[in-house]
């Protein structure tokens, strides 16, 4: 758990913050393509936490000695 | 020693006295410290009276109530309280006042007025609200975020009630097919030693917090009755102080216990809490649904406008590009119009001084007219090349005049040399040799040509040159 991982929330954040950009026309055809590449990989990485079985959590509460 | 009484003689003596004092039933208020039934349905109890502030005992009396009483008035007790009839009760009873020889004073409990305990229960309730109000900490975990995704979840329960199973096939068989991790803390659910055991459990999650995101409290399969370990002043501190948020479903329909009013969510069933759990990620999932939508709608939006932009430039750009193709094409003309002019200049210039080269010249006259032949292909070739940036219309209308030119000075090549022709012709008509081979001749006189009489005079010499050869001879005589 040492490293820091990026939450959900922070996830969503990014992803609106970059809606909004694209809304506004603060970026141009060329950033679009690539932006839009990036809100496609934040999403994928929600539905990974809603979907995905991650193997660290379940190990985690496997060696819980209750 | 008269007057003495033996020891059953004494007894004897405080029952009848006793019977005579309490011989109806009496009303009386007492709290439950033990009690047991045993084999055949008796019920046995050890009731005490405490001093309100320091809780020390003022008073204490065995009791029983007879199995045929007690089958009545334990169901009544429990449906009416929804309480177990059992120690850490306060009641109020209806109660004959007994005294055995053998076993001394001890009270036959008839009937209990649940409301009394009702009432009580209310209190006491009412009391540890205002203190854990009071002491700041009712509202703790209510205040702790929910995680946005809580899918790793410590569950406490025990592990064979009906209400855990509920709450696992719920959750792992929920329709989208999300992903939860449980753990489950066992403890005990009901009964006196049920509070300590969830505590433990709390503290045992505590150890591992950074593993889960919440904590369910469940319970449920069972009876209705027996709620109040989850009255508890411990429980309900350990609860709403927990760093996690705690949800609860400890199976009940009727008013909520402490620990559901301190918990972060209470609900009503384990099924229930499994239900709000999923629905916590119905909502991300939605949450996304929605993003992806406006991603795809915004980003096409933005892509369509891009096209819009594009082709209104499109639009602008036609005008303007025909505009300076049209200028362009006038200057061309103008440039072409020029150029025509001055290569017709140059060839009547050079068709003058060919006409005069001609007139003057005779054999080298056709390398001469190569030579001003190349010239002026070189000219119009250096033309053509003037002309070669413009437009491909134009190149071609240059072509034709080249080949106009060209021909133009073939012919007029073809004509020079026609008269070039006769030119030669004449020369020969005139040449003094054609003529002597006619027959004329011509008459010298010291090599000078006689053309009349009287450069001559008789007896002079003079020579005559005909076609082929010629006569020396002396003048006789002039006529």
């Amino acid at each position: 758990m040492a490293q820091k991982k990026q939450t959900y929330r922070e996830a969503i954040n990014e992803i609106e913050e970059i809606l909004d950009k694209i809304e506004n026309d603060e970026l141009d055809v060329d950033e679009l393509v690539e932006k839009v590449k990036k809100v496609t990989e934040l999403l994928r990485f929600c539905k990974d936490k809603l979907y995905a079985t991650q193997d660290e959590v379940e190990k985690a509460l496997k060696d819980i000695d209750n | 020693m008269e007057g003495q009484l033996t020891l059953t003689q004494l007894n004897e003596r405080i029952k009848s006295t006793l019977q005579d004092a309490f011989s109806e039933q009496l009303w009386i208020i007492a709290e439950i410290a033990e009690m047991k039934v045993n084999r055949t349905g008796h019920c046995y109890l050890e009731l005490i009276d405490k001093e309100n502030k320091t809780e020390e005992i003022t008073a204490r009396a065995r009791a029983t109530i007879w199995s045929w009483q007690f089958r009545f008035i334990q169901p009544y007790f429990e449906t009416t309280t929804g309480q177990t009839l059992s120690a850490g009760l306060k009641v109020l009873i209806s109660v004959s006042i007994e005294f055995h020889e053998v076993y001394g004073y001890s009270l036959n409990i008839k009937d209990i007025d649940p409301t009394y305990t009702l009432g009580d229960i209310a209190r006491r309730r009412a009391e540890i609200i205002n203190r854990l109000s009071d002491e700041g900490i009712i509202d703790m975990n209510k205040e702790i975020p929910l995680a946005d995704i809580p899918s790793r979840i410590a569950i406490i329960s025990s592990p064979t009630a009906a209400g855990y199973e509920d709450f696992i096939n719920q959750l792992y068989n929920n329709q989208a097919g999300y992903h939860f991790y449980t753990k489950l803390f066992a403890a005990t659910m009901q009964g006196n030693e049920a509070a300590k055991s969830v505590i433990t459990a709390l503290d045992a999650i505590y150890d591992y917090e950074h593993l889960f995101d919440v904590v369910v409290i469940i319970r449920g399969g069972g009876s209705q009755v027996d709620l109040a370990c989850f009255d508890d002043y411990n429980l309900a501190q350990h609860i709403a102080q927990f760093p996690l948020p705690v949800l609860t479903g400890i199976g009940h329909e009727k008013d909520d216990t402490i620990s559901d009013l301190v918990a972060h969510t209470r609900l009503k069933t384990p099924t229930a809490v499994a239900e709000f759990l999923i629905g916590k990620l119905n909502v991300v999932d939605n949450e996304l649904e929605t993003l992806k939508f406006a991603l795809e709608e915004i980003s096409s939006n933005k892509l369509s406008e891009e096209e819009n932009r594009v082709n209104h430039a499109l639009r602008m750009l036609k005008p303007f590009v025909v505009n300076k193709i049209e200028k362009s094409k006038r200057i061309l003309d103008q440039k072409n119009m020029r150029v025509k002019s001055a290569v017709r200049g140059e060839i009547n210039q050079q068709q003058l001084a060919l006409t005069h080269f001609f007139t003057a010249l005779s054999s080298d006259s056709q390398l001469y007219l190569k030579l001003k032949n190349k010239e002026l292909q070189t000219l119009s070739s250096k033309a053509t090349l003037k002309t070669k940036f413009g437009i491909s219309s134009e190149k071609q209308h240059l072509a034709a005049i080249e080949r106009s030119i060209s021909t133009g000075i073939k012919q007029l090549v073809d004509k020079q040399k026609y008269r070039l022709q006769s030119l030669e012709k004449n020369k020969e008509l005139v040449d003094p040799i054609t003529i002597l081979k006619r027959g004329f001749s011509i008459t010298l006189k010291e090599g000078k040509a006689i053309k009349n009489d009287s450069h001559v005079s008789e007896g002079e010499y003079i020579e005559t040159i005909l076609a082929e050869g010629k006569i020396a001879s002396i003048i006789q005589k002039k006529e």
